[in-house]
Order: C-alpha cells, then sequence, then structure tokens
C-alpha cells in the first residue's frame, strides 16, 4: 500500500502539476472564502477608509461622554454598513456593559439620518464591529458624517478604537437577484471585490499565508525545488551570511551551512505569522490556525528537527500573555496565548511521530 | 530495611497531605455546623429520611412535581435516607457522604496517581498539592468536586486493570467507576473520555489479552448503572433530558484560552469568589503553571524511556484537549464547541465548558510529575536547587489557593451557617403538625431553609412565573415590561389567581426572611424590596395573613385549596370555581409515583383531578395495580385519550363508569352506581424497579467476588 502511494507521488504529472494546482486551488478558494467571511456576505463591496476621515479621534479608552465622529465620500451607491475596529480590555459584567451611541447622516443636513445604541460586549467577539443602518441607494459621491458616543462607559468598562492600520470601512450592500440575473454584472462584480478586498491588510495577510503551502511544496519537496532554493541560498550568504555567523552555528550546530539559511527562513516566515497575527493584526482566522503550524511540522520533518524546539518556541510565547495582561491588553495576550497553544500541539503531535518511529528521527543539537 | 524506609517515607507524606486537608477543611469536619451555599440547598432532616421511597423517577416534593433527570443520585441519596433514619442529621450525612471524603480524597487520590507515575514520593506530594489545589477543583458543586477527587485515583485502578488484567482488578476499577457515574455523570462522560485516550495509547495494541475482562466489566458497568438507565432509555425519560441538553450555551464571554492554559477559574479572586458573572483577571503567577507543566519538553530526549515517553505525551494530549475544550467558543476555532454541543452525542450536557477543567487537571498533574522528575534528574547533583524552587514555587501557589479555604474568606461551604429562627417556626408550627397534603408558595422564591416533605412541597414564584403561569396570560403581562417582583404579583392579582392558587393545592404563600447573615438575600435580583411583596400581598383579598409569631416571615393562608387528588363534575378550569364534588374520593400516597384511590358511589361520568405537573406518563389504572404488569401489558391504564392537560397545566382524567367498569372490575351498587378503585401511576417508575432488581443483584455480586478475593488472598499470605 505504501509503494503504491509513494508510487503515485513519484508519478511526474503529479508532482508537477496536480499537486500544485491542487495548492493553488486552495490558496484561491481559501482566499475567496475568507473576503466572504470578512464581509459577512457575498454581496458586500467594502472600501478601507483613510485615518483622515475622522474628524475627532480620541486615544484612549472611550469613556462616557467621549466621541469619535468622522466623514467619508461614499464610492458606490448602497451605503450599508460602517464597521470600526476597537480595542477591547478586560471584559466587563453584562449589566456593566458600556452602551455606544451610533449616529449616521448625509453632510448638511440637521438631523441624523440613522442612530442606535449598541452594548460594547458584543465588540469583545466581533472587533471590527459592523454599525449597520437603512441602505442608502444613491449614497455615490455624498459626504456623510457619523459620531460614535459613549453613554456609560468607564476605565474599567470601556473600548477604545484601534490604532492599527485600516480600522474603518465603509461597506455597500447590493442586490443579490439583480448580481445573479446578470453574468457579465456578477463577474465584474466578483472581479471587483476579489481585487478591492486584497487592498485589505486582513485579506492580504491570509491570502499570503494561504499561499505558503505551495511555496513550501515547490521549495522544500518539489522537483523545482533546486532551482528556487538556489537563489534563496545565494541571498542568505550574499546579504546574511547567516549560514556561517558565530549565533547560527551555534543555534543550529549540525545544520548544513546551507541548510542553516533556509531553516531560519522558513521558520522565520512561521513565526513571523504568527507574532505578526498575535501582536498586531489579531486576525482570529481559523485557517492560519491551521496552517502555521501544519507547515511548521512539516518543516521541522523535513529538516529533521525533533519536538523539542517546538516546545521551546511554544513555551517561549507563553512568556508574553502574562506581560501584556499586566497592560490590561487583553487581547493582545489571548492572541498571543492561542500561538503558544498552537506550538505546544505543533510540539505534542511532532513528539507523537516521533515516538512511532524513534529510530528515524534523531535531534540535530 | 530500604522498603521499610521507603514505606515509611510514603506514610510520612500521605499524613502530611492528610493533615493539610483537615486543616484547610476544618469546617468539614466540624458535626455540629451547618453547611449550605448556592445551589446547594438545606435539606430538612424528615425530607432526607424519606429518600429511600422518593427519590424515584417522579419528584414529588419541589413545585408541581417534576421528571427525575437525576436519577443516579439514588447512591448517595438511599445512603443519606439511612443515616437520617438511624438518627443522623442532614448535615452529617452530606458530611460523610460529600465533604469529608472530597477533602481527604482530593489530596491523597493524586498522591497514589503521581506515585505511580512518577514513583517518587516528594514529587508526588507536590504534585498531589497542586491537584488539590486548583481553583476549580478547590470550591465548586459538590458532586464535581467528588468527581474531581476520585479522579486520580480511578486512572490508578484503570492502569493496574491493564498492567495486572486480572478479574478482581477491573471490578475494584468498575465498582470505583459506578461510584463516580453515580455522583456526577457529566464528569464522568469527560473521564471516559480521558479513559479511552489512555486505552489507545497503551491497551489497543493488546486488545487481545484484555478483551474477555474488558467485555465482563462492560457487563458489570451496565448492570450497576441499569437502574437509572432503563427508565430513560425505554421508560421516556429521554425527553426530559433532552430538554435540558437542547438549551443554549452559556458562559461563553467567560472562558477564554489564557484562562484554560493557566487553569485559573473565571471566578477565582483569591477571596471571595466573583458573583457578577465577570470574568476575573488572571493572577500572574499562574502562568508559571503551564510553563513548568509543558517544561517536561524541553529536557533531553534520553532522559525517559518509552513507555515514560508516552505517558508524557498521552498527559500532554489530555491536557490540550481539555484547553482547548474549556475554551468554550473562544479562539481558535471559536465555532467548533457548538458544532459539537450540537452535533456530537452527549456534548449536549456540556452547555458551559468549566467541567473540561477537570481534563486540564488530570493532564498537568501527569505532566507536573514529569517536569518535575525530569529536573531532578537533571539537577540532581549540580544544580538541585531549580529542582527545589521550581516545587517550592508550585507548593506555594497551591498554599496562596487554600488560605481563603482556611480562613473562610471564600465563603460558600466554607462557613457555618444558622437557620433563621422564624423557619422553625413555620416548620413545627405550619408543616409538621399537618398531615394533609398542600403546597406552600414562597415569593419571590423559596429559601434554603424552606420546608419540604412529600405531603408538602414548596414552590418557588420565580419558577413559575416565567414559565407555566406566566404563559397563561402572556399578551397581559409582558415580562420585558415589568420587574420580576411586579411580574409575580400581577400574576397573583389575575382574576383567574385564586382559582390557580386553588386548584394547585397552595395552602401557605410565605414571603421569607431577607437573609444577608447566610449570604443569602435574593430579593435584590427582582427588583424591589421584601416590604413591596408585603404591601402588595395585604391587598389582596382571598390571601388571609397568619400570625404564628414570626419576627420577619410573612405568612398568608388561602382557604380555598385543594387537594392533591380529587373529582369534578366539569373539566378543571382555572376560569370558573368548580367546587370539589360531594363524591367520597379518598386517596393515599405510596410514593411520588404512586397512590391509590377510590370513589363511591359514582353513577356519571366524572374528571379526576391530580395536582401534579401535567405528563403523559402519568397513568390510572383500575382495579388491582402490579407494578411489573405494566412492563408487558400495553392496555394495563385507561386510555391516554382520557388524560387531560388542565388550565394549570396539571393532570385531569375524564373517566366515565360505564365504560370504564366494562372492561375493569368496579363494584356495582343496589341502585346501580358504582365503587371505583384505582392506581394513578408515573409509568417510568416500573423500569427503574426493575433496573434496581438487575442493579442490585449485580452489585451484591460484585462485591461478594472481591469480599472472597480478598479474604482469599489473606490466608494465602498467612499461609
Amino acid at each position: 500500500m505504501k509503494e503504491k502511494i509513494n508510487k503515485f507521488f513519484l508519478n511526474k504529472y503529479i508532482k508537477f502539476f496536480i499537486i500544485p494546482f491542487l495548492l493553488l486551488l486552495l490558496w484561491f478558494g481559501l482566499t475567496s472564502s475568507y473576503i466572504i467571511h470578512l464581509d459577512t456576505a457575498f454581496s458586500l463591496l467594502s472600501y478601507n477608509l483613510p485615518k483622515t476621515v475622522f474628524t475627532h479621534l480620541p486615544q484612549d479608552k472611550l469613556e462616557k461622554g467621549d466621541y469619535v465622529s468622522g466623514e467619508f465620500v461614499a464610492q458606490e451607491n448602497n451605503l450599508g454598513i460602517l464597521s470600526l475596529r476597537f480595542e477591547t480590555f478586560l471584559r466587563p459584567a453584562y449589566q456593566n456593559e458600556d452602551l455606544l451611541l451610533f449616529q449616521i447622516k448625509e453632510k448638511g443636513f440637521s438631523n441624523w439620518y440613522y442612530k442606535n445604541i449598541y452594548r460594547d460586549g458584543t465588540i469583545y467577539d466581533v472587533p471590527f464591529f459592523p454599525f449597520g443602518f437603512p441602505i442608502i441607494s444613491n449614497s455615490k459621491g455624498k459626504t456623510y458624517e457619523f459620531k460614535i458616543i459613549s453613554l456609560k462607559g468607564d476605565n474599567n468598562n470601556s473600548v477604545a478604537v484601534s490604532e492599527r492600520w485600516q480600522n474603518i470601512a465603509a461597506k455597500y450592500k447590493f442586490s443579490k437577484t439583480e448580481l445573479v440575473q446578470n453574468k457579465t454584472g456578477l463577474l465584474q462584480f466578483s472581479i471587483k471585490k476579489f481585487f478591492s478586498s486584497l487592498e485589505t491588510i486582513d485579506v492580504l495577510f491570509s491570502s499570503f499565508v494561504y499561499l505558503l503551502p505551495l511555496f513550501f511544496y515547490l521549495t522544500l519537496l518539489s522537483p523545482l525545488g533546486k532551482y528556487l532554493k538556489k537563489p534563496l541560498i545565494f541571498i542568505g550568504r550574499k546579504f546574511f551570511n547567516l549560514g556561517n555567523s558565530r549565533f547560527f552555528k551555534f543555534l543550529l550546530p549540525s545544520s548544513k551551512t546551507s541548510d542553516r539559511f533556509l531553516i531560519v527562513f522558513f521558520d522565520g516566515i512561521l513565526i513571523g505569522a504568527a507574532l505578526i497575527d498575535g501582536f498586531y493584526l489579531q486576525l482570529g482566522n481559523d485557517f492560519i490556525y491551521l496552517l502555521v503550524p501544519i507547515l511548521w511540522i512539516f518543516v521541522q520533518k523535513h529538516f529533521g528537527f525533533a519536538s523539542r524546539k517546538t516546545f521551546i518556541v511554544g513555551i517561549s510565547l507563553l512568556l508574553f500573555p502574562p506581560v501584556f495582561l499586566q497592560f490590561n491588553l487583553g487581547q493582545i495576550a489571548e492572541n498571543m496565548a492561542v500561538w503558544a497553544y498552537l506550538f505546544l500541539v505543533a510540539g505534542t503531535i511532532q513528539a507523537l511521530m516521533e515516538l512511532k518511529s524513534e529510530k528515524q528521527v534523531y535531534e540535530k543539537d | 530495611m530500604k522498603l521499610f524506609l521507603a514505606k515509611k517515607k510514603n506514610l510520612f507524606f500521605i499524613l502530611l497531605l492528610s493533615s493539610i486537608a483537615i486543616l484547610s477543611h476544618w469546617i468539614w469536619f466540624n458535626f455540629s455546623s451547618i453547611l449550605t451555599y448556592g445551589d446547594w440547598y438545606y435539606w430538612p432532616n424528615e425530607a432526607v429520611k424519606e429518600l429511600y421511597y422518593s427519590w424515584g423517577t417522579w419528584l414529588g416534593n419541589l413545585s408541581f412535581g417534576s421528571v427525575n433527570v437525576q436519577l443516579p443520585f439514588n447512591l448517595f441519596m438511599l445512603t443519606w435516607s439511612l443515616i437520617g433514619n438511624l438518627g443522623g442529621s442532614y448535615d452529617t450525612a452530606v458530611k460523610l457522604t460529600f465533604l469529608i471524603p472530597i477533602s481527604i480524597l482530593s489530596f491523597i487520590s493524586p498522591y497514589i496517581l503521581s506515585k505511580k507515575i512518577a514513583q517518587d514520593n516528594f514529587i508526588s506530594f507536590v504534585a498531589a498539592l497542586f491537584y488539590a489545589t486548583t481553583t476549580y477543583g478547590i470550591a465548586n458543586q459538590l458532586p464535581i468536586q467528588f468527581v474531581y477527587s476520585l479522579v486520580p485515583l480511578l486512572i490508578y485502578f484503570f492502569i493496574s486493570a491493564l498492567e495486572k488484567n486480572k478479574l478482581v482488578n477491573w471490578l475494584i476499577f468498575v465498582l470505583i467507576y459506578w461510584v463516580g457515574v453515580c455522583y456526577e455523570i457529566r464528569m464522568m462522560y469527560l473521564v471516559s473520555v480521558v479513559l479511552t485516550i489512555y486505552f489507545l495509547f497503551f491497551g489497543f495494541s493488546k486488545l487481545k489479552n484484555y478483551y474477555k475482562n474488558i467485555l465482563l466489566s462492560l457487563f458489570f458497568v451496565v448492570g450497576l448503572n441499569i437502574f437509572w438507565f432503563l427508565p430513560i432509555a425505554l421508560g421516556g425519560l429521554s425527553n426530559s433530558i433532552t430538554t435540558i441538553t437542547s438549551r443554549g450555551l452559556f458562559a461563553t464571554e467567560l472562558l477564554d484560552l489564557p484562562h484554560a492554559l493557566t487553569l485559573f477559574n473565571w471566578l477565582w479572586t483569591g477571596g471571595y469568589p466573583d458573583k457578577t458573572f465577570t470574568q476575573q483577571p488572571i493572577i500572574w503567577y499562574f502562568w508559571l503553571i503551564p510553563f513548568i507543566a509543558f517544561s517536561v519538553f524541553i529536557s533531553s530526549k534520553n532522559l525517559f524511556h518509552t513507555k515514560e515517553k508516552k505517558l508524557i505525551i498521552f498527559f500532554s494530549i489530555i491536557s490540550l484537549l481539555g484547553i482547548f475544550l474549556t475554551k468554550e467558543s473562544a479562539r481558535p476555532l471559536a465555532h467548533l464547541y457548538y458544532w459539537l454541543y450540537v452535533h456530537l452525542p452527549g456534548f449536549g450536557l456540556f452547555r458551559e465548558a468549566s467541567k473540561f477543567y477537570l481534563i486540564i487537571s488530570v493532564g498537568y498533574l501527569g505532566l507536573i510529575s514529569f517536569s518535575l522528575l525530569a529536573m531532578k534528574k537533571v539537577f540532581n547533583k549540580k544544580n538541585a536547587i531549580i529542582f527545589y524552587f521550581t516545587a517550592l514555587i508550585l507548593i506555594l501557589i497551591s498554599l496562596i489557593n487554600l488560605k481563603p479555604l482556611t480562613t473562610g474568606e471564600i465563603g460558600g461551604l466554607f462557613v457555618a451557617r444558622q437557620m433563621p429562627r422564624d423557619y422553625l417556626l413555620v416548620k413545627n408550627n405550619i408543616l409538621s403538625k399537618r398531615q394533609e397534603y398542600f403546597r406552600t408558595l414562597w415569593i419571590p422564591r423559596a429559601p434554603r431553609w424552606g420546608f419540604i416533605e412529600d405531603n408538602h412541597p414548596r414552590v418557588s414564584m420565580v419558577d413559575v412565573a416565567y414559565t407555566t403561569w406566566g404563559n397563561l396570560d402572556k399578551n397581559k403581562i409582558s415580562s420585558t415590561k415589568y420587574t420580576g417582583a411586579e411580574l409575580m404579583v400581577l400574576l397573583l392579582k389575575n382574576s383567574y389567581a385564586k382559582n390557580l392558587i386553588s386548584l394547585s393545592s397552595i395552602k401557605y404563600i410565605i414571603i421569607p426572611v431577607e437573609d444577608i447573615a447566610n449570604d443569602d438575600d435574593f430579593f435584590i435580583y427582582y427588583g424591589k424590596s421584601r416590604k413591596y411583596y408585603i404591601r402588595q400581598l395585604d391587598k389582596i383579598d382571598y390571601l388571609h395573613k397568619v400570625d404564628i409569631g414570626t419576627k420577619e416571615i410573612v405568612i398568608y393562608e388561602n382557604y380555598n385549596y385543594r387537594p392533591h387528588v380529587y373529582a369534578t363534575a366539569e373539566k378543571e378550569t382555572i376560569y370558573k370555581d368548580l367546587r370539589p364534588m360531594i363524591y367520597d374520593l379518598r386517596y393515599k400516597f405510596i410514593n411520588p409515583t404512586e397512590y391509590t384511590f377510590s370513589i363511591k358511589n359514582v353513577s356519571n361520568p366524572f374528571y379526576l383531578n391530580f395536582s401534579e405537573s401535567y405528563h403523559p406518563d402519568w397513568k390510572i389504572r383500575i382495579g388491582d395495580f402490579n407494578w411489573m404488569n405494566v412492563l408487558t401489558d400495553k392496555n394495563y391504564f385507561i386510555s391516554d385519550k382520557n388524560h387531560l392537560k388542565n388550565d394549570a397545566s396539571l393532570n385531569s382524567y375524564y373517566i366515565d363508569p360505564s365504560v370504564v367498569c366494562k372492561v375493569e372490575r368496579c363494584k356495582v351498587n343496589k341502585d346501580g352506581s358504582y365503587d371505583i378503585s384505582g392506581t394513578l401511576y408515573f409509568a417510568p417508575q416500573s423500569y427503574m424497579y426493575l433496573g434496581l432488581i438487575i442493579s442490585g443483584s449485580t452489585l451484591i455480586f460484585v462485591l461478594s467476588y472481591l469480599s472472597f478475593t480478598f479474604i482469599k488472598h489473606i490466608y494465602e499470605r498467612k499461609d
């Protein structure tokens, strides 16, 4: 059976075309599904707004009476949602949650077009919070003003507007039936949506991680690997000379000089992805949570590293949450705990694999 | 000599752990204290004595009666009843069956397991101290705590059974497993998962050697548990369980990955626990726990042999599984818990994920044992201080956690309570003296001291205000418009309230004490003060104030309350005052699932009313009754078409003497009227009786076999 499987994978057609195509399909499928997930519906078109739209933006928590305001020009018709990214702290009890009054109107009008009160408890589950309102069908080109006021926030029970890049987006809702009826329109809309979404850092980052299986396959497993590795090793030698640096010789003593840079490169991509997500983006994207540990196990197995290394990474990541919690940065602490947990899971899976084939695996150190 | 010293050392640590258990839980060993708090209500001794027959498939002494979904509790309920009938109090019963075993077992049972895997007395001592003092295991609902304290011992016996593979070892395991099931079946579901993973790791490859004993063990497990399983599976009680398991998730905002990783219960404050459902911040030193636990994997690969490595991976897997499930709907894979809750059989029992802390605790117990062992091996000669320093950290964390228990700061079941005198007056002057059946209605809700007996059930107004009674007039009385207190009072002032109260057999309506001294002032939850209820109830004309000398408790009497079983000429309704018929209906309480009745000189059709919650399994048998026939005869009872649910959601039966007496035996009088006698019976009870016979026989067999083997073993040793 094993032989049959091996034969199957040795087939050139499979190696060169089928597997790369499937991995490319995986990237496209996951990216598309993430775009829809982020917009909550396929028929929504989302545009990030620059920070300059804010006319009043407090840097600290929104306490009672504090407000966020701004104005923006609608890029499409059917404006229906304004999403704002918030920073959350320690979660208050339900009865203590802050109330946020959201208001929106067209510039120049005296009355608010729509206003509603939201409990900030929901923001803890959906940090990029969508403030919805009745769709404005002829919004394109018009300027809209919005204001969000805290009604009962205090130091312990409040949220703050995130300082992250792309912390505000306007969303336009299109009719599903109209889109389905017009096939050319649907295609145009899909392309527009796909490319406009790629401008969002969340989508871009996720899409990058989704592309990693293909990249790792091509570099490390496929027959094309040697051609792809060469420039990487060359860059490593030319610019960093990492393979011969004392630090990496100490860290990876038994690895080949040429491998040292590659190991650091692949590990760096994966740990970097974890750190960027944990510290900054905080996407909570389940596919990233699954892909990164799987790729990590794959890379460690490929270069012959034992589970010990993975546990060192996992335990090191465990150092972050208590520090961030001391500064009341619960969200970052939680994200770093998630990554620590995922590395501990990866380490345990590796340890299990090692147990099964104890003779084959050897520790590099 | 060496063996003697080792045994002495072992005994020393066991004694040390026992001393810590007794000192930290000293109030649990004080037999004169009354301990009741939260969901753990106080039971009057009278009700405890009745438990040997009242803990059946139908619970009659609370509210209007309900299906008993906690049938496995019969093990300790019967023990309570025995203690009560031997002259002991409820408190003594709880201390003997829960508090003392929990306090001792939670320290000793992890010691035994850790000793088995780490083979080191001091390390086992530290690991046991850690396990006994986790913020989840230290103070919780008592059945959960009982299983928590039992689990390491159970795993120990499971390992022993696998290692020795003798029937006697498997039977010891089966017996302990069954005890766990009887105390908390949900926790045992989790334990079963842990045991299955262990078996997959260590036993599955040798399945051929084990299958005979495993099949026999399964046979005995089924036999011991069949007394509760039969009525649920075949007796139709599963519907009531489905109602419970189909509720929405709870506490999703209180549980997350950092709290799970650090084994930090969301309500832990280091003193009096949070009661406002606010997630408490993790105290920094709790982060040392996962750090120490997983550090075993950093040690050199050659430190442990293959079996130990397997054990370490096993404990890591269950720790990580426990962490993943305990975080409930938080990141990562936030939606998976809900999916499991809806789709995985049995998972519906966990609408709140904190129970999975048990799995983490067991996992960390193993990992910490091995981490310390690894440190001891690595730093034995040089730098031994690192090993002792790590052990000291764990000991200090444990002792800090134990502090609020010893001082009583934690409150709850660590503070002795005093029953206010008023409740004794109610019990002695109103309830115990009267033999006739009636209910008491407590507004806004029954206090923990509220008296119950099978013939005097208590009803909490808040329980019915939002369910059966609240649904009667939803259009007029919207629960969103009024505070809880206002809603309850409005229900009593309704035009039909007088009839509703009367046909619910409620004789007394009682406003309890604002019990601040016992940390039980529930008035604050319903939006109005105690005085509000008194002012409003004073205005209700069908209620008459009764003065028995209470200082605070206010009692009202309803003169028109109906008996538990009575007959009317028309179908009972809350919209019309149907006085009971003049028929001479007599009934006798056998147990909460069985009543006999007789009615004389009836010639016309009538309605027999039974003021228990409507349930389709309440049946009427006319003539002789035998519970065995319920299992075999499909037409043993009168037709279900005649069983009706009245306005108050209670049972009414339409009985036409000329029809029923054609089929069943009735006495025909000279004037052509009938004397009818029969039985009101909750049918699933028959399955429980059958189950009890099987479970009882299995228990006798298992105990006899174990006793025989034990005696044989002693004689063999003597020889």
